[in-house]
């Protein structure tokens, strides 16, 4: 009944044998089913505490989502806290693709509904339809080859479009909003299927050719949903990598030789993005549309300022384009950000961890912040050219719990060498002085999370303390660590003496 | 980890970092919030506004500029209020000028919201401090909205009182009143907004001044006033929904009517409701009181019906100086189910729009009838239990004499039907008693005269006591029932013994009445007189009789009861015949006569061996009644000597062809005659079936109790006997002590008011 490489692959998962599952998962086993026991090959690896293991099955595409049984299942169930650890990391990056939001924000541009400002630039229209359909000129560029070739030839000053006779309304909407990334799969009218299939043609569209050409046979419901279901993830990778193309030629290539004096700027853009890092200036030709999920940007626009006024003027065709700028830093942080903004790309760098979190905090962007937090923690090499105390001082700066918490443990495991560093008293004073946002007063937060991952560092509880307290045998002692805890409790309280801190048990 | 080389990279200070100062970036920042006020930002970025914000917070100066902003905020509002040409003599223009302020304060509050958006997420809300629109309210509210309160306060109320003066309502007027109030639910205080706090109370408190000093009720007749305060009503509350929100116009609502259709109505709704229900008006009812959906008001109304109807029932006198008490009470119990049915029809029209799950009582005990019960039948069945209750002693007795006038006689089939018709409104009325019990008494020995008697018909004695089974429950028929079920053993068995002794009977009807001893209401068990003589016709009868009764129920034991028994004799009078009806005793001395002329008192005793007293009261009666005495006596005296003399009298005569010889005051069945009847027999009787049903209760509560209060099982008990009769203190404390006597309970000894049980 089960396939006999995927038992042999549950089987290598258990006693840890990682050349032998690199080999049965080459033969195309899907990794993401279970055996007669309900268990997944990662869950198996996870229970029986082989990291490298867990590390292969996550890059070769298992799936750990917590929010779901089988990705809980896999996060309790985890031997040690470094393989939960991977999992919980590997939990962060793939929910970036699970909910896809750059998607879901271009889909919500398709409709006008609570716009801030009005941001289409091209209108299409064809005898017979009631209304108008109106776009985005550079989303149409960067998702269709063909699309991108009219605008750029043909329609470069076109503001409104006669789309040919014969064209319904119908099968152009269902295509632009396939380009807006809005499923629309199941309300695509039988009828329209050829029709559709030709066009998505001539729009290099092939992925929705293709799944038309599929569908249009099925009648099973079932079948029909499953195909669904598995297309709307192609299109939305479609759309990723097209949307990366773009980003890096038409956006990232030009930021050294765009003038934003110059007339004949394409009208492909309405904002320009200026940055210093510190020497040069670069100006990134934008889209206010994609910069808006930012929250700063959303509010500039709110109001009447200057920014709203040059950009309403432009639209009705009357001066130069926006230009605003970001605070200084280095551009591949704003790189980095506009790839972010664009199609949620998240790699993050660790040399540029600290400033995408000052960029995304001066943006109130939080899932940024998040993610280069997350990159700063999960990185091995951050540590070896920054202070831990460098981690907690930015840490509070970005209101990051996070980074501060990941500080403590850091010090914490360490403490013998920490607590000869001067700068561990002045960590420790700086945090008294701060405002304590929890609730607890007369409690300093950073001497807190180091005492607490103390007693986790030898996985004890405070009653095991009291209890251990009141052991005499030498080896039961010496087995269960606490003696050892004693020893750096001690050395740490010293600290706090000196300090003349109170120290609460 | 490995910290080889620690600290290798400085986290890269921020180039803007190095020249900042605090007071220079405040110096633009104030500069841009001048142009915001003045509404000419154009020229500003926002970018580089937020810019200067993040730059103080990042520096460490979040709280500072918060504080400058605050002061500054302030210092802006002063300046525009000295500019303000306020005149508050003129009310309507004074709010215009606020609104307008209020207005244009808020948009600038709006925009420097936004544009310190970083020091709100930043600064204000980790620290929990208000956020800067907040921030810029409350400097408003403290600014300016409180300073002139009472001004605000006061041309609001002026302005509103102006226009309810007028009658009318005025569009733009409405608007501001609607952005005043609008401004003053923005603003916070203590948890809860200037609106809430200090305007509303203000606001119902003046109203209710307004319209309690310039409405007079006197101007308009009763009518005309329940009209004007209608219109009142409908014009403030459209007037009120168009400046507030519906919580506050319900409790403006609330004010209104307990100012104008409280303490103004008062007196003129007594006044309508009796008028409305002396012209059965009943759309006037209605009207009245769909006029507050107050439920205090509602039951204010429905008291006053209450009180009309029962001041109309109490206008019925009841004339005692008619000697008879029947006649009385017939007329008494016609009037009051007259009434009954008449405000019972008007106020079941009436819409109360309440669910009234009052008379819960009635529900449990009339699983019938009382479904369709609506409240408002009710509300008429307690004022009709109340006035019954106020006449506690006479209504279960009147009840009865009219249900007894209804049922004799009644034979033929259309009588039936009217009848019926009769009792079934009458049974409408003896529900409503709350001494039932008394009513079962009265009715037992009226029903156990018809139907010794004869007086009435089976079915429909029957049929009624079906509907008191219905209304009443199982409880207070089960002897009612008893007592037909032996009515109809006896016609089984006289048919038996018809066609058994047929020979025996010869020319004598007799119609033999079992009757089981606890159903009927005869307290005292038959003297035995086992040694009567009968004649041997009669003799031979009886016998007959008991053997036929014991062959077949030969487990029970038949006795004879004299008193209850009933002769008629057909004698030929010199001048008429006449069937004489008379008791046994009676009966067996005229039977005397048939073969001897005359005798004295001693020969009647010897052969018949009555009783000396009873022969003696016999005797007295049939020799000397006022009507005609069928016997003569020697000498004519009213007292009986041993010696007296007595023949029949050949020369009697009455115009009716049936006469009844009329018995001694000892004879125990109630005559039909109403002065005979002992009413005060019943009532002692009942009062002694009270004491033992509260026993009874009383042990039921306390066995499951063991221990309790006195006033808490006054309570219980009452609770428990209350579907029979009201629990008098006189009852309770009787069964109580009979309780102690016999030493069921036993009181606490610390203290009294204790009772424990005995088990």
């Amino acid at each position: 009944m089960y396939n006999k490489n995927f038992l042999e692959l549950c089987y290598a998962c258990r006693i840890g044998d990682v050349e032998n599952a690199d080999r049965l998962i080459s033969t195309g086993v899907n990794i993401n089913t279970v055996d007669e026991f309900d268990n997944s090959p990662l869950f198996l690896a996870s229970l029986c505490g082989h990291k490298e293991m867990v590390q292969l099955l996550l890059e070769r595409g298992a799936i750990c989502d917590r929010d779901r049984y089988e990705g809980a299942r896999c996060i309790y169930g985890a031997l040690t806290d470094s393989i939960r650890d991977i999992l919980l990391a590997y939990d962060v990056s793939k929910a970036v693709d699970v909910n896809q939001p750059f998607a879901t924000h271009i889909s919500s541009l398709f409709k006008d509904e609570n716009v801030v400002v009005d941001t289409k630039d091209i209108e299409f229209t064809s005898e017979g339809w009631p209304t108008p359909i109106r776009a985005n000129r550079f989303l149409l560029f960067a998702r269709s080859e063909y699309l991108s070739r009219r605008l750029k030839n043909e329609w470069v000053d076109d503001d409104e479009v006669i789309v040919a006779d014969g064209m319904s309304r119908d099968v152009f909407e269902v295509l632009m909003k396939y380009i807006y990334l809005i499923p629309v799969l199941h309300e695509i009218n039988p009828n329209n299927y050829n029709a559709l299939i030709d066009n998505a043609r001539i729009f290099d569209l092939p992925i929705l050719a293709s799944f038309l050409e599929k569908v249009k046979h099925m009648t099973d419901p079932t079948e029909k949903s499953t195909l669904m279901t598995k297309y709307q993830y192609k299109f939305t990778e479609a759309a990723r990598k097209k949307l990366r193309i773009f980003v890096q030629a038409h956006i990232l290539a030009k930021c050294e030789t765009v003038n934003t004096e110059s007339e004949d700027i394409e009208n492909l853009y309405d904002i320009m993005l200026q940055v210093s890092n510190g020497q040069t200036r670069r100006t990134y030709p934008c889209h206010l549309v994609m910069l808006m999920r930012a929250e700063y940007f959303k509010k500039m626009f709110t109001d009447s300022f200057q920014e709203r006024l040059i950009y309403e003027q432009r639209g009705k065709g009357k001066g130069s384009i926006l230009v605003t700028t970001l605070p200084n830093c280095q551009f591949e942080t704003v790189e980095l950000l506009i790839r972010y903004l664009y199609y949620d790309n998240s790699d993050i760098s660790w040399e540029n961890a600290v400033e995408v979190l000052r960029l995304a905090d001066y943006l109130l962007e939080d899932r940024l912040k998040a993610m280069a937090a997350t990159t700063i923690i999960q990185s091995e090499e951050f540590l070896q050219h920054y202070s831990i105390f460098d981690v907690l001082y930015i840490g509070w700066e970005t209101r990051m719990e996070k980074l501060e918490q990941y500080a403590a443990k850091i010090i914490a495991q360490d403490i013998s060498q920490y607590a000869a560093d001067t700068e561990l008293k002045r960590a420790i004073k700086k945090s008294s002085e701060r405002i304590s946002t929890r609730q607890e007063k007369d409690t300093v937060e950073l001497v807190d999370d180091i005492k607490y991952y103390l007693l986790e560092k030898y996985a004890l509880e405070p009653d095991d303390v009291e209890f251990y307290l009141e052991e005499t045998d030498p080896v039961t002692l010496a087995n269960s660590g606490v003696l050892e805890y004693q020893r750096e409790l001690n050395l740490f309280d010293g600290i706090l003496e000196e300090l003349q801190l109170k120290t609460q048990r | 980890m490995v910290h080889t080389k620690k600290a290798k990279i400085l986290i890269p200070t921020r180039t803007e970092d190095v020249n900042f100062s605090f007071e220079e970036t405040w110096g633009l920042l104030a500069k841009a919030i001048d142009a915001v006020y003045m509404e000419r930002y154009g020229p500003f970025t926002f970018e580089s506004i937020y810019r200067l914000v993040y730059m103080t917070v990042v520096n460490e100066k979040a709280s500072d500029l918060y504080t400058k902003l605050k002061v500054y905020v302030g210092t802006k509002l002063e300046s525009q209020v000295k500019d303000l040409k306020l005149d508050w003599s003129r009310g309507m223009e004074s709010l215009k000028i606020v609104v307008d302020l209020w207005d244009s304060q808020n948009l600038a509050f709006d925009l420097i919201s936004d544009l310190f958006l970083y020091l709100d997420k930043v600064y204000c809300k980790p620290n929990r401090y208000p956020e800067v629109f907040e921030l810029c309210l409350q400097v408003f509210k403290d600014g300016f909205v409180l300073p002139f309160k009472i001004q605000i306060f006061n041309a609001f109320i002026e302005t509103i009182n102006e226009s309810r003066r007028m009658k009318s309502i005025n569009e733009g007027d409405a608007q501001i009143w609607h952005q005043i109030a609008r401004m003053m639910q923005m603003l916070e205080e203590d948890y809860d907004t200037v609106f809430n706090n200090q305007f509303e109370p203000f606001f119902l408190d003046e109203t209710e001044k307004f319209y309690d000093e310039s409405f007079d009720p006197n101007q308009y007749p009763p009518i005309g006033c329940l009209e004007e305060v209608k219109r009142l009503k409908d014009i403030e509350y459209k007037r009120d929904l168009k400046f507030l929100d519906s919580d506050t116009t319900s409790k403006l609502t609330t004010v209104l009517e307990k100012v104008l259709i409280w303490k103004k109505l008062g007196s003129v709704l007594l006044l309508l409701v009796n008028e409305a229900l002396k012209n059965d008006d009943f759309l006037l009812l209605q009207e009245l009181f769909d006029l507050s959906s107050n439920e205090q008001y509602k039951q204010g109304i429905i008291d006053s019906i209450k009180k009309y109807i029962l001041q109309d029932l109490q206008g019925k006198k009841i004339d005692a100086t008619i000697r008879k008490k029947v006649s009385i009470a017939i007329e008494w119990v016609s009037f009051t189910i007259e009434k009954l049915d008449h405000y019972t029809n008007i106020l079941r029209r009436l819409d109360f729009g309440m669910d009234k799950t009052e008379n819960n009582e009635d529900v449990s005990n009339n699983s019938n009838h009382s479904k369709g019960l609506i409240p408002n039948v009710s509300v008429v069945n307690e004022v009709f239990a109340s006035y019954l209750d106020q006449n506690k002693r006479r209504a279960p007795e009147f009840i009865c004499f009219y249900l007894d006038s209804r049922l004799k006689w009644t034979q033929q089939k259309k009588e039936i039907q009217s009848a019926k018709e009769d009792l079934e409104r009458c049974v409408k009325l003896f529900k409503l008693l709350s001494d039932k019990d008394l009513f079962e008494a009265f009715y037992r020995q009226q029903l156990s005269r018809r139907l010794l008697h004869q007086r009435s018909s089976i079915d429909i004695e029957r049929w009624l006591i079906k509907r008191i089974k219905e209304e009443m429950g199982v409880f207070f028929t089960s002897k009612l029932e008893g007592m037909l079920r032996d009515i109809a053993t006896s016609n089984d068995l006289s048919n038996n013994f018809k066609n058994a002794y047929a020979d025996d009977i010869g020319n004598i009807e007799y119609i033999p009445q079992i009757l089981t001893i606890t159903s009927w209401p005869f307290s005292n068990s038959p003297a035995l007189e086992e040694d009567i003589i009968f004649p041997s016709q009669l003799q031979q009868l009886k016998l007959d009789f008991e053997a036929l009764y014991s062959k077949k129920y030969n487990q029970r034991s038949l006795k004879w009861d004299y008193q209850l028994s009933l002769v008629e004799i057909g004698y030929q009078f010199e001048k008429s015949y006449h069937e004489l009806s008379m008791s046994v005793y009676g009966a067996l001395i005229l039977l005397l006569f048939e073969d001897r002329s005359s005798l004295t008192t001693e020969m009647i005793e010897d052969l018949t061996h009555i009783p000396k007293q009873e022969l003696h009261n016999q005797l007295l009666h049939m020799a000397s009644s006022p009507k005609g005495n069928i016997l003569n006596k020697l000498p004519a005296s009213s007292a009986i000597s041993p010696l007296d003399i007595f023949s029949i009298n050949e020369s009697f005569s009455v115009p009716t062809r049936k006469y009844k010889v009329l018995t001694g005051p000892s004879m125990n069945i109630p005559s039909s005659s109403s002065s005979r009847t002992e009413p005060h027999n019943v009532i002692d009787n009942v009062e002694k079936d009270r004491i033992a049903e509260c026993n009874a209760a009383i042990v039921r509560i306390m066995k499951q109790n063991k221990e309790m209060g006195f006033e808490e099982l006054y309570k219980d008990a009452e609770a428990s006997t209350a579907k029979r009769f009201a629990l008098t203190d006189r009852i309770f404390k009787k069964s109580v002590k009979s309780l102690l006597d016999k030493e069921y309970l036993r009181k606490e000894i610390s203290d009294s008011h204790i009772l424990h049980y005995i088990p």
